[in-house]
């Protein structure tokens, strides 16, 4: 079965001014369906450069990037924007929900996008919220909850539409270590149900408890605690 | 568009309410935009229906044509124990009726400058001998009894009618067809009663050819008969002599009243050098106000116009702003799959949604303003449906092409800088 996520090569490059600077320096790494994969480093390692390539929210300089079986290194925006309303599912530290909108509007987010008729935005939504243990407080605005009930609503957004796969960037960052370990629960009965989830984080506690750790330094993969075989087949 | 219209609707109502005070200010050039061009839609739709109205007294097949006295007249001061001659003559109306076969019949009022008196008191009023026409063409109509008729014209009879008010003025209350007035040493019965005419003071103006309101109405050739075209005021032997005082043309139904105007114009104009006579259009006087009306549209349109575009330069500021403060909720929305699109809607509903608000408002304050301060300022005015569309429309328009800079913006942003904003 070929890996759901296989980065061949990739290199991003960033012009500031007159100085390129080389985020990613030829990365090449895979991600099998179902993994529970930690990528640790420390800032500047290029963390967050391979974090919005593999979310398709940048596109890298050079290099392939196979997605579900789709090379997606070179489309365009608008196409990207598809790929991820219905393959990606982002968890972002600061949890990025909008103010305005109740949480089941906010968890709705992705549905809207992929034109899904109200009534069956509203009941995904709500399966959702209930799958992240937040059933009693979906009437409520994001500025009712507490950090960890936040982040709850933004793993229920991240979920709502069953994506390929779960991108959650430091999840635990804003968080007291109690609550951050709640999240982490959370991430990993979504794992245990058999979704793909991907940690960035610079906190080797959280990484500690993963299966698989990639350590990023200066833009390159530095260790890959369970690299996945068929990489060269691809 | 894709679907969610009303979604995103909602969501700008919800944004735009939740900055209520904001947003008003915000909406202030639109609101007044708004509101001058519904007031002066309203306001010229109500003047040019007065207009109409008071040109439509005097009758648009109409051409009345007044003698006057001239204002230089030389030979006055030379020789001021003489009867003035002025006006317009018989040999004037015999060559316009010759000249404009478009004329349908020339009605002659000749005015008798006679006191009228009535049981021993004087009745302030003037005496008009008139051709029995002369009450259709200007739709004049009778309380009681009848119009002077051609009979009472061909016979001379001494017969007259008297205008509704003048009996109350003076206090008759009996049955008007009892009542006589003495001209002059003649007596005439009253024979009809002409309901007051409601003339608006510049018709009245026209009209009537000396100050006075209320009018003794005689036929023309009793009129004639008696008093002649000559008055002569003694002792100092000073008199005037008018041919005719007044002549109302009408115009053949269907033909133009302005061919047949310019060419009594260019008759009258040979035959009088003095300008000794007014020549009254009620067409043309129709079409001239209509222009000063036009220009006083495209004055206010103006004004309305410079509002509209202040109030779209705020609604852009306010959007730049709304844009910036709403950053990472862009950032969100594409990392949930938004395309560049869907952003530039939201944010373009949106603003279209503000100043269609801010064109309600105005609408309402405009209509509130035709309602309560157009009557006290003594201005007639019609809020048409057409000119509540234009402004909703102009609101809207307003809200589209002022919305589309910071919609684009919002929709060029990177969406990994979005989500990094701070």
């Amino acid at each position: 079965m070929p890996p759901l996520m296989a980065l061949n090569a990739i290199q991003k490059l960033y012009q500031l001014g007159e100085v390129e600077l080389s985020a990613l320096r030829g990365v090449s790494v895979a991600f099998a369906e179902g993994e529970m994969t930690a990528i640790i480093g420390a800032s500047g390692s290029g963390k967050s450069t391979l974090m919005h390539i593999l979310g398709c929210l940048d596109r890298p300089t050079t290099g392939e990037y196979f997605l579900d079986g789709r090379d997606v290194a070179h489309l365009d925006d608008d196409t990207l924007s598809g790929i991820r309303n219905r393959k990606i599912g982002f968890v972002f530290q600061a949890f990025n929900l909008i103010p305005h909108l109740s949480i089941v509007e906010n968890v709705e987010l992705p549905l809207f996008y992929m034109g899904e008729p109200r009534r069956r935005r509203h009941e995904l939504s709500l399966r959702a919220i209930d799958l992240v243990g937040l059933t009693d407080r979906s009437r409520h605005g994001p500025s009712e909850l507490s950090g960890g009930e936040r982040q709850r609503v933004a793993i229920a957004r991240a979920i709502v539409h069953e994506p390929r796969v779960i991108l959650a960037d430091e999840p635990t960052g804003n968080l007291d270590s109690e609550t951050g370990s709640e999240i982490l629960a959370v991430l990993r009965r979504l794992h245990d149900d058999g979704r793909t989830v991907i940690i960035v984080t610079h906190d080797t506690e959280v990484a500690a408890g993963l299966a698989r750790r990639i350590t990023m330094k200066d833009g390159l993969v530095e260790h890959d605690s369970a690299p996945l075989m068929e990489l060269s087949d691809v | 568009m894709f679907s969610g219209l009303s979604e995103l609707l909602r969501l700008a109502a919800r944004c735009i309410f939740a900055n209520f005070l904001r947003s008003l200010l915000t909406l202030l050039g639109i609101i007044i935009g708004v509101a001058s061009v519904i007031f002066m839609m309203s306001v010229t739709a109500g003047a040019s229906r007065e207009i109409l109205k008071e040109m439509e007294q005097l009758g648009l097949e109409n051409i009345i044509i007044n003698s006057r006295e001239p204002t230089d007249d030389a030979t006055a001061t030379e020789r001021p124990n003489r009867v003035k001659h002025y006006g317009l003559t018989n040999k004037d109306i015999e060559q316009i009726r010759a000249t404009c076969p478009d004329i349908e019949f020339v009605a002659l009022a000749h005015e008798v400058r006679q006191e009228v008196w009535h049981g021993g008191q004087q009745i302030d009023a003037r005496v008009l001998g008139v051709d029995p026409r002369y009450f259709a063409t200007l739709r004049l109509a009778v309380a009681s009894g009848r119009f002077v008729c051609d009979l009472d014209n061909q016979t001379r009879k001494r017969v007259c009618n008297v205008d509704a008010r003048l009996l109350d003025r003076y206090g008759i209350v009996r049955d008007p067809a009892t009542v006589r007035v003495n001209i002059d040493g003649v007596i005439y019965d009253v024979v009809g009663v002409v309901e007051q005419p409601r003339f608006t003071s510049h018709n009245r103006k026209v009209l009537a050819t000396s100050g006075k309101v209320l009018t003794v109405y005689l036929p023309e050739r009793t009129a004639l008969q008696h008093y002649g075209t000559q008055t002569l005021f003694l002792p100092e032997v000073q008199g005037v002599e008018i041919d005719v005082d007044q002549a109302i043309v009408r115009v053949r139904r269907g033909r133009s009243v302005l061919a047949v105007a310019g060419a009594i114009d260019r008759i009258l104009q040979v035959n009088h050098p003095r300008q000794d006579y007014d020549l009254i259009v009620p067409v043309r006087l129709l079409r001239q106000r209509e222009k000063t009306q036009r220009v006083f549209s495209i004055t206010m349109v103006l004004i309305a116009g410079i509002s509209l575009v202040v109030g779209g330069i705020g609604i852009i500021n306010i959007m730049l702003a709304t844009v910036t403060e709403r950053t990472r909720e862009i950032g969100v929305r594409r990392a949930c799959g938004a395309k560049r699109r869907h952003i530039a809607y939201q944010f373009l509903i949106e603003t279209t949604t503000l100043s269609f608000v801010g064109g309600v408002i105005g609408a309402c304050l405009g209509i509130g303003g035709v309602h309560f301060v157009a009557p006290l300022i003594g201005w007639t005015a019609i809020v048409t449906p057409q000119s509540l569309m234009l402004a909703l429309g102009i609101s809207c328009a307003v809200g589209v092409l002022f919305g589309m800079y910071p919609a684009l913006k919002a929709a060029r942003m990177d969406p990994i800088e979005a989500l990094r904003f701070e």
